[in-house]
C-alpha cells in the first residue's frame, strides 16, 4: 500500500476533479471538462467514475463498486481492487452500508440516502452527440438551449416505432435547464434521479466530462404529452430466487427446458430479500 | 499538536464543502483541520485549508481586505497560484476586515463565465463574523428539499449584489462562506436567497 499515494492520485490531480465536481453540483447537468488523467485502466471502462471516487474518499470510507447491478463482474471487482489497494479502506457488498456508491449502467434498488454519494460510469456524456458530431457545435446548442434535435431524435421514433424506443440512456432535463444523459441506466432507473436524497456525480474518463446531479433537484424524463415518459413493465416479472416484485429483472433462459425466467438484476439486493427470508 | 495532513484533512474538509454545496444552507465545521493548520499566513484558517484545497498553479486568486498584499504573497508561495485582478480571479478570498465596498464591488466585478462554459467563473470566499443555523436568510433551489435557513453575520451587504450577478442563469458565482469559529457555508448560482420578511 505504501509504494502507492493515498487514492492513487498525487494531489495535483484531486485538486483539478475536485474543482470541476464543485463546479458541477453548482451547475446542474452542464458537463464540466476536466484533464482525466491516465488510469491503470483503459479510458471508457469506467475510469471517470473511478476519478470522481479517488477525489472523494477517505480513510471513513466504505464503498460499493458495482457493474450492471453486480458487485461481482470484472469490472466492477477490479476497479474495487484498484480503490482498495491504493486506500485500504472497507468495502460492501450491501447498499446501506456503503458511503460511496460507484455504478456502471443502475442505480440501486435500495433507497439511496443523505450521507451517501452515487458516483456513476458514463461512457457517452453528450445527449446531442447522437445528432451532432461536433463537440463545439453541442456546446454551443446547450448555450442557447436549443435541443429540438433530440426532441426530433424521439419523435422520429415514435414515427418509426409507435413510442419512444431508447433503451437505456434516455435523456433527461435537469433543473429546467440542462439536456443530460443520465448514463446507460435503464428507463427504470430514471425516476430515482429526481429529487434524490443522495447527491449524483457522473464521470465520463474518456470523454473527459464531470457532471452533476445535487439532491433534490428536479430531474425530467423527456416525453410528449401525448407519449408520456414509460419505464420498463417489470410489474409481471417475479425473481425466481427471491420473489421480488416491481424492481428491475434480468431476463434468462432456462437452458434445458428452454423456458424464459426472471432475476433480480441488483444482486446484493436479491441476496439481502434471500438472506433476511433465511433469518426468519 | 497533531500536523496538519495535505492528503486527509484536505479529503475531510473537500467532504464537508461537498456537503455544503450540494445542501445549501448546510453548516459544517472545518475546525479540527483548521486548528492544526499551522503556517505563517495572517488568516482565517479555515479559509486557508479552503486555498489549499482548491489553489494551484491551473487558477488564479485574488485578495481583498486589510493585508491583502502580504497574504496574497504567501498563497501564491504556498499554492504556485497567481494573484491577478480581480476581474480575472477564478478564486476571490475576502478577509474579514475588507469593508462592504470591497466585498460588494468584488461580486460586481468578478467573472460569471460565458453561455458556451459557464463554469469558467469565480468563486467567492468571504469571512463572516458567524455563520448559525437562526432563520435569518430563506434558501430555496436544488440540493434543498422544500426550504432551508440560514444567518451569517457579515458587514456588507451581499445578498442583493449576488442576486444581481446571478440573474442570466447558468451564469453566475459561487460564494462560500467561512466564520471565525471555522465554520463553512456554500451557495452555488442556484440557491435563491431571501430575507425573512421578503417576498
Amino acid at each position: 500500500m505504501s509504494k502507492y499515494n493515498f487514492a492513487f492520485f498525487d494531489e495535483g490531480s484531486k485538486r483539478e476533479i475536485r474543482r470541476a465536481t464543485l463546479k458541477a453540483i453548482a451547475i446542474p447537468g452542464y458537463q464540466v471538462p476536466f484533464a482525466s488523467r491516465e488510469m491503470p485502466i483503459a479510458r471508457g471502462w469506467g475510469t471517470g467514475g473511478l476519478q470522481l471516487t479517488l477525489s472523494l474518499v477517505g480513510t471513513d470510507d466504505v464503498i460499493k463498486v458495482i457493474d450492471q447491478g453486480t458487485d461481482e463482474s470484472v469490472n466492477a471487482v477490479n476497479i474495487k481492487k484498484l480503490i482498495k489497494i491504493t486506500t485500504g479502506i472497507k468495502e460492501t457488498e450491501k447498499t446501506a452500508e456503503a458511503t460511496i456508491i460507484q455504478s456502471r449502467h443502475r442505480i440501486p434498488e435500495t433507497e439511496l440516502r443523505e450521507d451517501q454519494i452515487i458516483v456513476l460510469q458514463v461512457p457517452l456524456p453528450e445527449p446531442l452527440r447522437i445528432i451532432e458530431p461536433s463537440e463545439y457545435v453541442t456546446k454551443r446548442l446547450h448555450a442557447d438551449q436549443e435541443y429540438s434535435g433530440i426532441w426530433l431524435m424521439l419523435f422520429e421514433q415514435i414515427m418509426q416505432h409507435g413510442r419512444m424506443a431508447t433503451g437505456a440512456d434516455h435523456p433527461v432535463l435537469v433543473n429546467d435547464r440542462y439536456v443530460m444523459a443520465p448514463s446507460p441506466i435503464p428507463r427504470f432507473d430514471n425516476p430515482k434521479m429526481h429529487c434524490s436524497k443522495a447527491l449524483i456525480l457522473l464521470g465520463a474518463g474518456r470523454e473527459k466530462k464531470i457532471y452533476a446531479v445535487p439532491p433534490y433537484t428536479k430531474v425530467q424524463s423527456l416525453a410528449f404529452e401525448d407519449y408520456p415518459f414509460e419505464v420498463e413493465d417489470m410489474s409481471a416479472r417475479v425473481c425466481r430466487l427471491c420473489g421480488a416484485k416491481g424492481i428491475f429483472m434480468d431476463e434468462l433462459i432456462d437452458e434445458e427446458t428452454q423456458e424464459k425466467y426472471y432475476q433480480c438484476n441488483d444482486v446484493s439486493y436479491c441476496l439481502e430479500r434471500l438472506n433476511n427470508e433465511n433469518d426468519d | 499538536m497533531m500536523k496538519f495532513d495535505y492528503v486527509h484533512d484536505i479529503q475531510r474538509a473537500y467532504r464537508k464543502l461537498i456537503d455544503c454545496i450540494s445542501r445549501p444552507g448546510t453548516i459544517n465545521s472545518l475546525g479540527e483541520e483548521s486548528q492544526k493548520l499551522d503556517l505563517p499566513v495572517e488568516c482565517n484558517k479555515a479559509m486557508l485549508v479552503l486555498a489549499l484545497m482548491l489553489l494551484d498553479t491551473e487558477v488564479s486568486f485574488h485578495v481583498l481586505g486589510g493585508e491583502s498584499e502580504i497574504i496574497s504573497e504567501k498563497i501564491s508561495q504556498l499554492t504556485y497560484s497567481s494573484a491577478v485582478p480581480v476581474d480575472e480571479a477564478d478564486f476571490i478570498f475576502v478577509l474579514g476586515d475588507a469593508n462592504s465596498k470591497e466585498l460588494e464591488s468584488a461580486i460586481r466585478k468578478c467573472k460569471i463565465g460565458d453561455l458556451v462554459n459557464p463554469h469558467l467563473s469565480a468563486t467567492v470566499i468571504i469571512e463572516a463574523e458567524k455563520i448559525t443555523n437562526h432563520k435569518d436568510l430563506v434558501l430555496k433551489g436544488p440540493g434543498i428539499k422544500e426550504e432551508n435557513y440560514i444567518s451569517i453575520l457579515t458587514d456588507a451587504n451581499w445578498v442583493a449584489p449576488r442576486a444581481d450577478k446571478n440573474i442570466e442563469y447558468p451564469l453566475g458565482i459561487e460564494m462560500y462562506f467561512v466564520d471565525r469559529e471555522y465554520n463553512i457555508a456554500a451557495f452555488p448560482r442556484t440557491t435563491s436567497i431571501q430575507g425573512r420578511g421578503e417576498n
